[in-house]
């Protein structure tokens, strides 16, 4: 496993894609393809389940992208870490096992890796919005950015 | 006085699920008066999408229908096609796809009775809150949930969703090196694997002894994954292909997932009917830890079913040990297709039971029209009439979080698509 792995997760329906697209959106930029396969893993998950634990498995450092109902304005770009996720209300998942209750599992058999962060785009309470370009582009930005940050650190 | 309430149960949501569903349950004067599982997931269409689609497109296709098993699908449907086309993929693709089959029921069955099952008989919410108590059963889940994914990606090139499978065979063979590190896992998993049917055998399961009739395929040789004839241990030993003229599908009001009965009745399908209609295609060595953890097949109790299904566990490492254990790299890892117009059927078990289609195609390759079985709605007629039969005999005078608990450990029970979850049954009652 490569110290860096950005997941995507998602399903085909609607906003759920975000994780996927801005994985694409990733693989597309030349700065993110010059580290594939030494320093990054990108992956697409379509509701990985307990699965989420072994894609992640043996990485320093997860970036896992999803589409997050926070409060926040919509289209906000969200940072959650493990604690905040463990600490957000029951969600209605997939085969049982949503991000949350994955991550939250995760933690108690620690199995997560040492830095773990949640990144996605705020939905709000509607069922109607969809990001902008702009804003994914924004997301894609963020998550380079976690990515050059950490991989700079590590160099010291 | 207990007899003469009134209780209506009604459960809007199952939530955390694959799809959408609900329970209804209304109780007087000591009796269940009425009963549905409401299953109101959106129809999900995939035998229309098929519809003009080339052959060589349906494995992936099918294999979006479900995330937990898609291997069984792609089965289901190469065999459907190929043995409309007439085509024998030779001994070395019948092995490999036996050894991705064997990693679709490790992973599945090894999810459900570690973090699905298992806290309802240890007395735990959910799989999270187990965790903390016992970190080991879920450790030990995931790790066994890890090897059936490498035995798939083996094949399959990813675990979730996999695309190595195709009509005639595979697209590609892995190498050798790569088989031997995956045997080596497996043979390190055998102690595991046989001490788990033990495991489960020691778990305190309800006594719950009810009449059903068991579905399964059956082979001549073999534990029965991708062949066979379908039988019953009431009496039926028929074709796949004689299938429709035996079981009736039929929509009720209250699902959007079609019933499914056996001359009539229902009928169950999956591990536990697997191991009681075939428990003497398993290996010695299973039989012998499988009696000796005292619990004796064929079974009426219903709560057997996490055993069942961790036998499969033990016999799915030892099967995909020993084919792995005579691997070597084919000169092609398919053969060549060439499509016929006609009707393909093919039949093969699921984790969670037959898995039957049928595909009309046109000369040309392309699809005419399908039609596509799951275990799931085959199971559905049967998970009423057990929960039914369960929450009478555990006593109706029971308080409602009681019945609740049952009537959840009862569905989660059959490891449907539609309740693949630790905890999802919310609940309203009314008393009248």
């Amino acid at each position: 496993m490569t110290p860096v792995v950005v997941i995507g997760v998602g399903s085909p329906f609607g906003v759920d894609r975000l994780g996927w697209d801005i994985v694409h959106l990733l693989e597309e930029r030349e700065d993110m393809r010059e580290l594939i396969n030494d320093k990054l893993t990108l992956l697409t998950a379509d509701r990985p389940g307990t699965k989420l634990i072994e894609m992640m498995k043996g990485a320093e450092k997860a970036i896992v992208i999803d589409v997050i109902q926070s409060g926040m304005e919509p289209g906000s770009v969200v940072h959650l870490n493990e604690d905040d996720v463990q600490n957000a209300p029951q969600q209605v998942s997939v085969h049982g096992f949503g991000v949350a209750d994955v991550i939250t599992l995760g933690d108690k058999m620690g199995e997560l890796p040492p830095r773990l962060n949640i990144i996605g785009l705020e939905m709000g309470q509607g069922t109607d919005w969809t990001p902008s370009h702009a804003q994914k582009n924004r997301l894609v930005d963020t998550v380079v950015r976690e990515i050059k940050n950490y991989l700079a650190s590590t160099r010291k | 006085m207990a007899d003469n309430r009134e209780i209506h149960i009604n459960v809007p949501v199952l939530a955390r699920v694959e799809g959408e569903g609900a329970l209804e349950l209304k109780v007087r004067d000591g009796r269940i008066d009425d009963l549905k599982l409401q299953i109101f997931e959106p129809p999900r269409l995939f035998e229309k999408f098929l519809e003009g689609r080339e052959y060589d497109e349906v494995p992936d296709i099918v294999a979006r229908i479900c995330g937990i098993c898609p291997v069984a699908y792609q089965m289901s449907a190469v065999h459907a096609l190929e043995n409309l086309f007439g085509i024998d993929a030779g001994a070395w693709v019948r092995d490999m796809r036996r050894v991705i089959y064997c990693g679709e029921w490790i992973e599945s069955h090894a999810l459900h009775i570690h973090l699905l099952a298992a806290p309802d008989f240890l007395g735990y919410p959910n799989a999270i809150a187990m965790a903390g108590d016992h970190a080991d059963i879920v450790r030990r889940g995931l790790r066994l949930q890890s090897l059936g994914n490498r035995l798939i990606k083996l094949f399959g090139g990813r675990s979730v969703h996999p695309v190595g499978v195709r009509v005639g065979g595979f697209h590609h063979a892995p190498s050798v090196a790569e088989v031997q590190q995956v045997l080596a896992d497996l043979r390190s998993a055998v102690p595991e694997a046989e001490s788990l049917v033990r495991w489960t055998a020691s778990l305190d399961l309800p006594a719950d002894n009810q009449p059903f009739t068991s579905v399964a395929l059956r082979h001549p040789d073999e534990y029965p994954m991708n062949e066979g004839r379908l039988v019953s241990d009431a009496g039926l030993d028929i074709d796949i292909n004689e299938y429709e003229t035996h079981f009736r599908e039929f929509q009720v009001p209250h699902s959007t997932a079609l019933h499914s009965l056996l001359n009539g009745r229902p009928y169950l399908v999956g591990p536990l009917a697997r191991v009681n209609l075939n428990q003497d295609r398993l290996p010695a060595q299973i039989r012998q830890v499988s009696d000796a953890a005292g619990i004796r097949f064929p079974s009426r109790n219903m709560f057997h079913s996490i055993v069942a299904r961790a036998i499969e566990i033990y016999y799915a490492v030892l099967e995909a040990t020993r084919l792995l254990g005579r691997y070597a790299v084919p000169d092609n890892p398919s053969v060549e297709v060439t499509p016929r117009a006609g009707i393909g059927i093919g039949c093969t078990e699921a984790p969670r039971g037959i898995l039957w289609h049928r595909y009309t195609l046109d000369g040309e390759g392309h699809i005419r029209s399908a039609r596509i079985v799951p275990p799931t709605s085959q199971n559905q007629a049967r998970m009423e009439e057990d929960l039914k039969l369960a929450l009478e005999t555990l006593g109706l005078d029971r308080k409602e979080e009681e019945l609740r608990l049952r009537g959840e450990t009862v569905i989660r029970n059959y490891d449907p698509c539609i309740s693949c979850s630790t905890h999802f049954l919310r609940i309203k009652v009314d008393r009248e």
